[in-house]
């Protein structure tokens, strides 16, 4: 019975911990301009997360070492660095863009300006990474991260006609007004956001830190084989809801506010008090993840202590670089950039590093030194590459396009 | 002195001449396609920020949003639409297009003034006019056409 409720938490966690700051932005943006016509890149990204944290996930379970410590041994200080400078940048910029979406959240609530929130958060961020116990932090966290299921009973309240959304879903149907180059960027945006490199580190350096074995793969693909496509549904309602009420009347979201139109219009007070808890619950839980995967990386790469398992005193430097990358982050927002756009940059940057993040995580699932009889088998293995080609077309693409349309102008 | 090493300044000095002719070559005129992509941009992002707040508007009259959060989508939308006015206002009009930039000009100020208005009368009084939501309704339609004309 233990394990069944260590299996369903674990499952609700990932649901509630999968959406961030780029899936809701990325998707109300595109709901509310392309409606569902990208919805299958969300299936595509949502189906690549699992290959690649199924992945690290058992690496980290069989080795008992996090990927990134492993990339290092297995490809040499020089390919890792890469890997580290490439993941490392744009977890960073992703967390800048998490913190300042508490900040908004909270706007939302109070009507106080963003700006005055993000020393706040920050320093409420920094005091759960220093002292909140890893596993309630998950688990709390990503548990009122559910409060985002409104968005799923947002849409069906608005009875929206359904064949024609899965209509628009299957057959990529845009708007006319919409270029095909413009398509092609919130492809690459979407896909960035869903498959974003942070969550593979965290995931399986969580792994490590909750100390998984062999006997704990099952639980794992549980929670990455059902939580993470359920989490992805919360994208599409996002994004629905947005393509039922937004689209219309010419409606593009360009700020949190507008993400939670959609559920005041089907909802009222309500629902939006539940939306508003899940933008903050959401984005509070990746900030933490995020923060906490910026030290992970850095300190496995140069083999510093690391982890919420050992006592700060013990894992001084690891601790150090988080306080610094809250204080950094803080600090860029302050400078009044919008945290929206950062975002933007966020998940195009992305779909930039994902080659970076997600070759080294095939390789070494590959080596049986590693790995042993939990070395990839033919299917991981044909996803993974089939994953691997669509990334490196992803990150080939990303630029080009981000310039070409003005960042979806 | 081997050719490879004689080849590095000649390289750089030829990427200096290519460059101070590029800069010779400034363009005297602003380009009429460039300007009418901005403000195509700049409109349909206005008209996209006015339909924002009238929705925002009609659920606040029916209590669908609480205070807070109607005001802050609405000084969020005040702020975009006054970035897009600037973003156009700011360029030199091409000489083929003078008399549309002052209509663009007008129609972004009308949207940045209405949409200002409309979000000082919601959080003085919390009352949404009839006739607030219709002109919001009428301005984003022109703001649209006026983009597809462009």
């Amino acid at each position: 019975m233990k394990k069944y409720l260590a299996v369903f938490l674990g499952i609700l966690s990932a649901i509630g911990g999968f959406v961030d700051i780029g899936d809701l932005v990325t998707n109300a943006q595109v709901g509310s301009r392309f409606g569902m016509s990208l919805g299958w890149v969300v299936v595509i990204g949502v189906l690549g997360i699992c290959v690649f944290a199924e992945m690290s996930g058992r690496v980290a379970a069989v080795s008992h070492r996090p990927v990134f410590d492993l990339v290092r041994e297995r490809l040499g200080p020089r390919v890792g660095f890469l890997n580290l400078f490439g993941s490392v940048a744009v977890t960073f910029l992703t967390f800048i863009a998490e913190i300042g979406g508490v900040a908004l959240g909270l706007e939302l609530v109070t009507s106080v300006y963003y700006l005055l929130w993000v020393p706040f958060v920050a320093v409420l961020v920094w005091v759960i990474l220093w002292r909140a116990k890893f596993s309630a932090m998950e688990n709390v966290l990503g548990m009122m991260g559910l409060a985002l299921v409104v968005f799923g009973v947002a849409l069906w309240h608005l009875h929206p006609d359904w064949t024609h959304l899965v209509n628009q879903m299957a057959t990529a149907d845009k708007p006319h007004d919409e270029g095909w180059l413009v398509y092609c960027y919130y492809a690459v945006a979407l896909f960035g956001a869903a498959m974003t490199p942070y969550e593979v580190f965290f995931f399986s350096s969580g792994g490590v830190e909750e100390r998984w074995t062999e006997k704990d793969i099952g639980l794992m693909r549980a929670n990455v084989l059902i939580g993470f496509p359920l989490g992805g549904l919360l994208s599409l309602a996002i994004a629905g809801a947005a393509a039922v009420v937004l689209l219309p009347p010419g409606i593009s979201v360009d700020t949190l506010g507008q993400v939670g139109l959609p559920v005041a219009v089907s909802l009222g007070k309500i629902g939006l008090g539940i939306a508003v808890l899940g933008f903050v619950a959401a984005t509070l839980g990746a900030a933490c993840e995020t923060g906490l995967s910026v030290g992970y990386s850095v300190a496995q790469y140069f083999g510093f202590q690391w982890g919420k398992y050992v006592r700060p005193n013990e894992a001084a430097m690891f601790h150090t670089l988080i306080a610094v990358s809250v204080a950094i982050g803080a600090g860029v927002l302050m400078t009044a950039v919008d945290p929206i756009i950062v975002t933007e940059f966020s998940v195009v940057f992305s779909a930039l590093a994902l080659p970076l993040t997600y070759f080294p995580i095939l390789v070494v699932a590959n080596d049986p030194d590693y790995m042993g009889e939990h070395a990839n088998g033919p299917v991981a293995n044909t996803l993974g590459l089939i994953y691997l080609v669509l990334v490196v077309v992803a990150s080939v693409a990303a630029i080009p396009l981000m310039i070409i349309t003005k960042m979806g102008q | 002195m081997s050719t490879r090493a004689a080849g590095g300044p000649a390289v750089v000095v030829l990427l200096l001449l290519a460059l101070l002719l590029g800069a010779c070559g400034t363009v005297k005129e602003p380009d009429p396609e460039d300007w009418d992509e901005t403000a195509r941009v700049s409109l349909t992002d206005a008209a996209s920020e006015v339909s924002a707040v009238k929705l925002t508007l009609v659920h606040a009259r029916s209590d669908d949003l609480w205070r807070s959060y109607a005001v802050v989508v609405l000084a969020d939308a005040e702020e975009a639409v006054g970035k897009a006015e600037d973003k156009v206002t700011v360029l030199q009009p091409p000489p083929a297009r003078t008399k549309v930039a002052d209509k663009v000009a007008n129609l972004l100020a009308t949207a940045s003034d209405v949409v200002g208005k409309a979000r000082q009368s919601y959080v003085a009084s919390h009352r949404v006019e009839d006739q607030l939501l219709h002109r919001l309704d009428v301005l984003a339609g022109r703001l649209e056409h006026q983009a597809k004309a462009l």
